[in-house]
């Protein structure tokens, strides 16, 4: 009896959670749409997630890039087939890899921030103030960050792209005696502008859950310092696991045919 | 007909099975300091949290000069944000702004001045309350404790508003700092000619703010009557709660 009691608590506040997301997620969707826009506080954003995010996110497919063309090169020589490693790279680099390395990177720095920054501010009464002062937070907090997760994340994927695909030609051309004008031919060869576009689509799609998840944890801390970590892991172990289920999701909508 | 600034009449209000508000009415009239005092979960806070619309009641009604608001949604966007403006106990001043930023915040975004305009609402604002200039490009964080309050109170005051809140305006400051704000409260509220609504559980800073005082215990409004009348009041709780800050002073 005592374990369908909890059985049933869990379930209820389950689905209470998945209630107040729903109406956070129309909420924040609404706001990003009607004015008023703050655009300064949007370009801040912008900076604060685009522009700050590209050294983590360019180390990351820059690595990734290398360590694919190094893998793929010794798994294609038992077939003869090392002429595949440059599209192979180009390809997993702009589907894949490019937009879910970008968007796990981004929620680890930037889905984290969001959570504490909105967290703090929550406990410390700084948005109930901002009701008092006539700003509507979802204007003020919510949709600028949105917004900037929208905009940003696909940028740092295409630079991610690029740079991911330079560290697959420098390992090819310098480690593995790549001709370097077969190897850039061969990376275009293949490579069609659904991949690239795909993996842009992706890439706003974690923007939003990110921004999301971020700002959802953050506005609806609870329980002061302690709700400021909570609000932070949630937000980061959330967005990551969204991003995964999400690029199954669209991967399957793209490419299912 | 003149209707009271602000009227409360039998608000509820609890949480699960906890009882927060049990039948609140009280009166507030134009220029009046009204302070609410109470020992810590009396129900202090969520009731001006009410009031001002940060907090839905459960059933009552509030009245601003003789408008029925709107207690079922939050009211903030229309009638009172206009009207009242409220001071955190913990200053709640914006991180990422400097202090003149904070300040014009209000006349920028609620009363929907210009930017210069606002700015320069800020600075009259800070003249008025001392806040010397060294402190007008600093952050929330490089201010002192009393500092962030009177700059929460000079935010709250650029809104021209015409009901101001403070909830425990002194606490973590120390007997001078304290009695500093105390005046600094009582000139803003008569000088503006603003109705005032303090809580507190200090006692001392109640008797120098207050017209008139009323207690709030268990959630339940037991006493309310003018400050000099505090002393003789008969009610157990009453005596009770104020007896260690006569003993003290």
């Amino acid at each position: 009896m005592v374990l369908i009691k909890h059985i049933g608590r869990y379930v209820l506040e389950t689905l209470k959670i998945l209630g107040r997301l729903v109406i956070f997620v129309e909420k924040a969707i609404s706001h990003c749409f009607k004015p008023p826009y703050f655009y300064q506080l949007i370009l801040k954003q912008v900076i604060d997630i685009g522009y700050y995010s590209l050294p983590v996110v360019g180390l990351t497919t820059l690595f990734s890039g290398m360590v694919l063309a190094l893998q793929s090169y010794n798994g294609f020589t038992r077939f003869s087939s090392e002429s595949a490693v440059a599209t192979v790279v180009a390809l997993s680099i702009t589907r894949e890899l490019g937009p879910v390395l970008a968007g796990l990177m981004v929620t680890g720095r930037v889905g984290s921030s969001i959570a504490a920054e909105l967290a703090s501010m929550k406990v410390s009464d700084q948005i109930d103030a901002l009701k008092i002062l006539g700003t509507n937070p979802f204007d003020y907090l919510i949709a600028p960050r949105i917004i900037a997760c929208i905009v940003c994340l696909p940028i740092l994927v295409l630079i991610g792209n690029i740079i991911g695909v330079f560290g697959g030609f420098l390992v090819g051309v310098y480690k593995l005696n790549f001709n370097p004008s077969t190897y850039l031919y061969q990376t275009v060869l293949y490579l069609e502008p659904m991949d690239i576009a795909s993996g842009l689509n992706k890439a706003a799609i974690f923007g939003l859950l990110l921004g999301i998840m971020g700002c959802f944890h953050g506005y609806n801390c609870t329980r002061g310092a302690q709700g400021v970590g909570l609000a932070t892991t949630n937000a980061v172990v959330s967005g990551c696991i969204l991003i995964l289920i999400f690029n199954y999701l669209v991967t399957e909508l793209f490419f299912s045919s | 007909m003149k209707y009271p600034r602000i009227e409360v009449r039998e608000l509820k209000k609890s949480f699960d099975e906890n009882i927060i508000l049990d039948h609140i009415n009280f009166k507030v009239h134009v220029g009046e300091s009204l302070v609410i005092i109470g020992a810590s979960g009396s129900g202090k806070s969520v009731l001006t949290k009410c009031i001002v619309g940060l907090s839905k009641p459960d059933d009552g009604d509030i009245f601003l000069d003789g408008h029925r608001l709107e207690t079922n949604s939050s009211h903030r966007k229309s009638e009172a944000a206009n009207l009242i403006s409220y001071v955190f106990q913990n200053s709640a001043l914006f991180d990422s702004l400097t202090v003149i930023e904070n300040i014009s915040f209000g006349p920028q975004f609620l009363n929907k001045q210009s930017k210069r305009v606002a700015n320069e609402i800020a600075r009259e604002s800070m003249i008025k309350l001392d806040i010397h200039p060294k402190f007008w490009p600093m952050y929330p964080n490089e201010l002192s404790s009393s500092s962030r309050k009177i700059v929460a109170i000079a935010r709250a005051l650029a809104v021209k508003p015409k009901i101001i809140i403070f909830d425990e305006p002194s606490t973590g400051l120390d007997i001078r700092a304290s009695r500093k704000l105390d005046y600094l409260i009582r000139d803003s509220v008569k000088n503006e000619n603003i109705t005032a609504i303090t809580i507190t559980h200090d006692i001392n800073s109640a008797l120098h703010i207050a017209d008139s005082i009323a207690m709030l215990h268990k959630g339940k409004l037991i006493w309310s009557g003018e400050p000099s009348e505090l002393k003789k009041s008969d009610r157990e709780e009453v005596r009770r709660f104020i007896k260690p800050f006569l003993t003290s002073t």
